[in-house]
């Protein structure tokens, strides 16, 4: 908690509707962010008992220099995964970090599942459990407005109120299902909609109004002042808010990086269509921000939808990005801006992660026409570069309208180990692949990954410097990255900013809050973390040697070429030594 | 030799898309040139701003990184690098 000594945790119990605080000196050695998540989840976990089993936890946490400095902005979340049956854990920008940090708790852990269908209410000094009954079922939007309309506090600005939700696909276990944040940001990956939805937990809203003292006003007035200023004129986040991460397609693309078609080859002979460049002329309508960001990195696209005969027409606008484009377009063959929004908005209203739900329509593309399933499954005939037959297979997916919708909700693994066609579902470890077919550093960083994710460790990042490939380099670097990335989600900044706070800077900040921490302290809380997470995915069951990569990724060429199989499981086999000698280590 | 530049890229070299250069031996020396046309250290340019650099499409992790030997035909394209956060 900025200014005091101890971390600030608000317990909630849904099914005793117990509420109680601890402060907790104990978690200051996790600084805050991913780190508290880390251990207030180990310390909840029930190992023993099946992923969306009402015990297990649900945990969010704020970081250690959330809101007070810029793009720091980013909330936790750590829950089981339904989708990959271990460690879950995703992160959202929108209100919610300065919200929690005005009510003034650090950290929120929800257990217990509520008796009947519930939201949750936190403000300072007041949680309670209400009535969700007449919510349930309704779409992503309709939640919002109804949640708005009734949580309001008295002399309450809306800027300083946050509010999640989820979809028909939470509510019905899918097992990607997101978490909606504020309208345009998302819980999205792994499935905490799921989770909150097994816990009968419809949304939840935060309200908060404190102020917070500052207590070394002038060093960190100079501070801020640096670092609002590196954000705002320099280049490091100019192409953020200028096209945002579309911008990411043609790089890809050129190289030969980018999924295309459920993987069947690496670039897109349309991408040209779906570039940042298109969607800045034809759709995008107007940029945001997360709350303390001065950047502005979210794109607002909108189209024009008819509804209905006799000029019919709705405004539909949703939040686009390159894994978005990605996911819904490209991994689809679409190559339509307009189709894209809607494929977008689609996901949105049902409450889906867009990328899982995007790889598993490719994978049930691909395996339709391959003759592993039929029209009688799938219900539409799926077609890449044919969004309205993916449009109504959505909600199918959404809605779990027969068996195999219902085994598809599960992941493209869950999936192919009921139809065949586990060579081609593009999943690793059972969550669906990002937009990156870069190389080795990519792939076995998504293997051995904390959350099995692009994020992790950057492993794309390595792919694409102008360094030679070597195998031990790779394996090292991902540790490392792994390790320093548990570091600065412990504050919890936006990743898009990571250039600007280089190891000083956080030292800086840190200490203009209260903190007196060097480099090696740093490092030390990296470790310390990452240690925790292993431990949880150990306590999960997953073995890094345990890993299938499908075939496909063997098959068609990365941005650095077809990639060795033997070489891959090689550096798995590396990297899982090296977690294990760590995990024995003495200390962090 | 072509050498292509996109996006970004073309903060640091004037607006240009693209130039023609004689045959270098490498990329370090083509880096070298790039330097030497537009005043800048592109060698830290290049490693600050992570650029990809594809030679005839293909990315230099796998070419041989900067000692890739050049030819007098080849094209070079340098790409802002794909990121995200
Ligand atoms: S850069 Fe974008 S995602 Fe990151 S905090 Fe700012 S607005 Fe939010």
């Amino acid at each position: 908690m900025i200014n005091e000594k101890y971390i600030k945790v608000l317990y909630i119990n849904l099914e005793t509707e117990k509420i109680h605080i601890e402060h907790r000196e104990d978690l200051m050695q996790y600084l805050g962010g991913v780190g508290i998540a880390s251990k207030l989840f180990l310390e909840n976990l029930k190992p023993d008992l099946p992923p969306m089993d009402a015990e297990q936890p649900i945990v969010f946490a704020i970081g250690a220099a959330t809101y007070v400095f810029p793009v720091i902005t980013k909330t936790v979340a750590m829950f089981i995964s339904p989708l990959t049956g271990e460690l879950g854990e995703s992160y959202a920008g929108a209100r919610l970090a300065m919200t929690l940090l005005m009510a003034g708790y650090d950290a929120v852990v929800i257990t217990g599942k509520a008796k009947k269908q519930s939201y949750l209410s936190i403000a300072t000094n007041n949680v309670s459990v209400k009535d969700a009954r007449a919510i349930w079922g309704l779409s992503v939007t309709e939640v919002g407005q109804y949640i708005r309309d009734r949580e309001r506090h008295k002399g309450q600005a809306d800027g300083k109120r946050s509010i999640l939700y989820i979809g028909p696909a939470g509510e019905n276990g899918v097992s990607f299902a997101g978490v909606t944040v504020d309208t345009y940001r998302h819980f999205g990956r792994l499935g905490l909609g799921a989770c909150m939805g097994a816990k009968n937990l419809k949304a939840i809203s935060v309200y908060g109004n404190r102020s917070i003292p500052i207590l070394n006003h002038k060093k960190y007035l100079k501070l801020y002042q640096q670092l609002y200023k590196k954000s705002t004129v320099t280049e490091y986040m100019a192409k953020y808010h200028d096209s945002g991460t579309p911008e990411n397609i043609m790089p890809l693309n050129k190289g030969g990086g980018l999924p295309t078609r459920n993987m069947r080859t690496n670039s897109f002979e349309e991408a040209g269509r779906v570039c940042g460049e298109s969607f800045a002329l034809k759709n995008l309508v107007r940029k945001m921000s997360c709350t303390g960001c001065p950047v502005g990195c979210i794109h607002i696209g909108m189209y024009r939808r008819e509804f209905d005969k006799g000029h019919e027409y709705e405004a539909i606008s949703v939040s686009y990005d390159y894994e978005l484009i990605f996911a819904l377009g490209i991994f689809l063959g679409i190559s339509n801006t307009d189709s894209i929004i809607a494929l977008i908005n689609e996901v949105e209203e049902y409450g889906l992660d867009a990328i899982s739900t995007g790889v598993c329509l490719g994978w049930a593309t691909d395996a339709l026409e391959k003759g592993y399933i039929t029209d009688e499954d799938t219900l539409v005939n799926l077609q890449f570069g044919k969004p309205e037959a993916y449009i109504t297979a959505i909600g199918n997916l959404a809605k779990g309208v027969n068996a195999f919708y219902q085994a598809l909700g599960k992941g493209s693994r869950h999936a192919a180990s009921i139809y065949g066609g586990g060579e081609f579902a593009m999943q690793i470890a059972g969550n669906e692949m990002a937009g990156y077919h870069t190389g080795y550093g990519s792939l076995v960083g998504a293997a051995v990954g904390a959350r099995h994710s692009h994020l992790d460790n950057g492993g794309y990042s390595l792919d694409q410097n102008n360094e030679a490939f070597d195998e031990d380099k790779y394996v090292d670097a991902l540790f490392t990255e792994e390790c320093e990335r548990c570091m600065t989600n412990s504050l919890i900044m936006c990743l898009f900013a990571r250039k600007i706070y280089d190891r000083q800077t956080i030292i800086d900040s840190l200490n203009a809050l209260g903190w007196t921490l060097t480099d090696e302290d740093l490092t030390a809380i990296g470790r310390r973390i990452y240690k925790i997470k292993l431990e949880i995915k150990k306590a999960l069951g997953f073995r890094q040697m345990g890993v299938k990569i499908p075939k496909r990724f063997f098959e068609t060429p990365s941005m650095n070429g077809i990639l060795d199989e033997d070489v891959v499981k090689s550096m798995i086999r590396k990297y899982s030594e090296k977690t294990e000698e760590f995990l024995t280590s003495e200390g962090d | 030799m072509i050498v292509m530049f996109y996006g970004e890229v073309k903060k640091f070299t004037n607006g240009d898309n693209l130039i023609k250069v004689d045959a270098l031996y490498d990329l370090n020396s083509l880096i070298d040139k790039l330097s030497e046309l537009y005043s800048k250290d592109f060698h830290k340019i290049v490693t600050e701003n992570e650029w990809l650099i594809l030679i005839n499409g293909e990315a230099t992790t796998t070419t041989g990184a900067m000692n890739t030997r050049l030819k007098e035909h080849d094209k070079i394209e340098i790409l802002p690098m794909a990121e995200t956060g």
